[in-house]
């Protein structure tokens, strides 16, 4: 109950309950009002009307008559009250045997009188009888009136009736409120449901929609969609690890064998012989370890937008042209050229300047080993404020359905596994461009190969 | 060459100030900051290897509060494992070079020998020679044996910087650092070409080879010994 309580639905309920209920009780008291009044006012029209029929009455007849008549009046259906006295109080005539003490009555200023007597025919009951005194001669004392019971039996009854509709109102308000408390009560206690089995660790489940577009639909849609991130996240996490332990299982397996080799010496020896090129290799084992290792922090703190990097402006122009000439030798090594071309004017960047050098010499380097019998060229092409850096190889690219899987941490594309490489190079491009606003593209150069641009 | 290490992991100082020994290299350790300020205090060494990463005090912090003091004795710093911010930082607040962690232990000694040696703003001389090779630095001539030899800039540039450090170890990444301006780690042989285009000029016609590879570390401008 509590629970119900709590939930909005419920409590926005209740709250609109209360106002149409305010809104109830002050409509009812305005007809009640209106119709007291009128009946009041009913009642005291017939009054006055039999006081000015009597006082006509009384001018055509004898003194005589005059007491019959109200006699007979008094007997009458229409039980209009009379009562007629002469001055020392003696009753002459009417339906009413005497009339209390004047002042001892209410009297309400206007000149109507209100008093009440108990009712003889029922026990316990009241009669009200509201009326005025007539003046038609010193002789007589004459009381006209009506039995005003039935005004305030019909106050009772409305009051009741209205006590009545309230209550009703209030129930099926609360009714209602109940039934919407709990229907939100339930769909949010699925959504925790399912959310309580991701935490537990089914990170498949997702909230089942109605279909009604509402506020608890559209909050179920964006949980779904922030699940589907998160599920995305830790499967390339976990790729990411696994890779991780892929790529340095095999250098560190090695160095861990050949350092049980040592140790199974020393345990006889006392001490360990070792030849250069082993310690050589040793280190070289190590260093891919530690390489790898760096690479991949270098890579993360990269994509994590939080760590500032220092930038400056330089001329972007004679840094392609250094990491180009600085490959140059390298590439006519094997009878292919280097073509560098830096477009007429030159460019001044923003950035930073090791950085896209390191990206820059990582495209070479992605061309010289897998394109090796093929030209390369470096073009710097600057227009608009935008920059486009392109290497361009020819030789056997790569298709383009496999552009995307390039440019992910430790994927590696089967036709170069026999290659070394930590599968980060162009990951890191791709992580350093974007770092200064820019993006890569990956195209198939004329008529094959691979151009890789980076466009800032 | 006195050297203070200012590192606060003991373990990996203890193993380079054991190889800084082997390789006749005198080296002391502070294991943060505020000890490093009173040792240099005492016994002022000749360089510095600062650590970048040190609780309480930093690496930059300690530097900058050197350089407040006015002292100017040679720096090397030292980056953390995958540190993206690169050495122009470092040598900005500062440094005078700078090495990304982890290095080979080769790499230190050949940079801290010519740290030690560093002799600032004085070479203005038009003219540098080792042996029988002659260079002029205004004509941008050099000449071995008075035969004049065909250089393109960079090998120029490369043999200027290897008469600077004549007799001096001078590793790759110095080479790519302090002649190309470029200071990443290539994975090719990119350097060796260079070198061997160079030496091709420098030494092919003649019977003593001057530039001389250093297995492991880098090369050398020495005349082979025992000639």
């Amino acid at each position: 109950m509590w629970q119900l309580f709590k939930t909005t639905g419920f409590r926005a309920a209740l709250l609109y309950l209360l106002i149409f209920l305010i809104s109830v009780a002050i409509l009812c008291s305005v007809l009640f009002i209106q119709t007291l009044g009128m009946l009041e006012q009913e009642i005291d029209n017939r009054t006055r009307y039999e006081i000015d029929l009597t006082k006509r009455l009384y001018q055509t007849m004898t003194t005589v008559e005059f007491i019959k008549q109200i006699d007979r009046r008094g007997r009458g259906p229409s039980s209009g009250v009379f009562w007629l006295a002469s001055t020392d109080g003696v009753k002459l005539a009417g339906n009413l045997d005497r009339l209390p003490i004047i002042g001892a009555t209410a009297d309400k200023g206007d000149g109507w009188i209100e008093f009440y007597f108990a009712n003889l025919a029922q026990p316990g009951g009241k009669q009200i009888i509201r009326g005025r005194l007539v003046e038609l001669d010193p002789e007589l004392r004459l009381f006209i009136g009506s039995d005003v019971g039935s005004r305030e039996s019909l106050t009772i009854r409305t009051v009741r009736d209205m006590a009545l509709v309230v209550f009703l109102t209030l129930l099926l308000g609360l009714f209602g409120a109940a039934v919407m408390g709990r229907n939100s009560v339930r769909r949010v206690e699925k959504i925790n449901q399912i959310v309580h089995k991701i935490i537990a660790g089914d990170l498949h489940k997702r909230i089942i929609l109605r279909g009604s577009g509402d506020e608890l639909d559209q909050l179920a849609v964006n949980l779904n969609s922030m699940l589907d991130r998160i599920e995305s996240l830790m499967q390339s996490m976990r790729d990411v690890s696994d890779n991780i332990a892929h790529d340095l299982r095999t250098p560190l397996s090695r160095l861990r064998a050949r350092l049980d080799v040592l140790a199974i010496q020393a345990d006889e020896n006392n001490r360990v012989e070792l030849s250069k090129p082993d310690l050589d290799d040793l280190l070289k084992s190590l260093d891919e370890v530690l390489n790898n290792f760096n690479a991949l922090l270098s890579l993360s703190r990269l994509e994590s937008k939080a760590t500032k990097f220092y930038r400056e402006t330089f001329n972007l122009s004679d840094l392609v042209q250094d990491v180009a000439s600085l490959y140059q030798p390298l590439v006519e090594e094997t009878g292919q050229k280097l073509h560098i071309n830096l477009g007429k004017e030159a460019v001044v960047v923003d950035g930073n300047r090791t950085l896209l050098s390191q990206a820059i010499s990582n495209l070479i380097e992605n061309s010289l080993k897998y394109a090796p019998a093929s030209d390369i060229e470096v073009c710097l092409h600057h227009e608009d404020d935008k920059i486009e850096l392109s290497v361009i190889d020819f030789g056997d690219g790569i298709e383009s359905k496999d552009h995307a899987r390039v440019l992910k941490r430790f994927e590696r594309l089967d036709a170069s596994r026999h290659l070394s490489g930590s599968g980060l190079g162009l990951p890191l491009v791709k992580a350093i461009i974007e770092r200064h606003d820019g993006f890569m593209r990956l195209r198939e150069s004329s008529p094959k190969g691979l151009t890789v641009s980076l466009v800032f | 060459m006195q050297v203070l290490l200012v590192e606060d992991d003991e373990v990996a100082a203890s193993s380079v100030l054991e190889g800084l020994k082997m390789h006749g290299i005198d080296a002391v350790h502070a294991a943060n900051g505020r000890k490093a300020l009173e040792i240099i205090a005492e016994v002022k060494p000749d360089v510095l290897v600062l650590d970048r990463m040190m609780p309480e005090m930093d690496g930059m912090e300690m530097l900058s509060k050197l350089r407040e003091q006015g002292d100017n004795v040679p720096v090397l710093m030292l980056s953390a494992l995958g540190d993206v911010e690169d050495r122009v930082v470092g040598l900005k607040a500062g440094a005078d070079d700078y090495l990304a962690k982890p290095f080979s232990l080769d790499e230190l000694v050949a940079r801290l020998e010519v740290l030690s040696k560093r002799t600032p703003n004085t070479v203005s001389e038009r003219e540098l020679c080792y042996a029988d090779l002659r260079v002029d630095l205004i004509d941008r001539r050099a000449e071995r044996n008075g035969q004049d030899l065909e250089l393109q800039p960079r090998e120029f540039s490369m043999l200027v910087y290897f008469l600077k450090n004549q007799g001096t170890i001078v590793s790759r990444s110095m080479l790519l650092e302090n002649v190309f301006d470029l200071s990443f780690d290539p994975q090719t042989n990119v350097i060796d070409v260079h070198i061997s285009r160079l030496r091709q000029k420098l030494d092919k016609q003649h019977a003593s080879p001057l530039l001389q590879t250093v297995r492991g570390s880098g090369y050398i401008l020495q005349e082979q010994s025992g000639n």
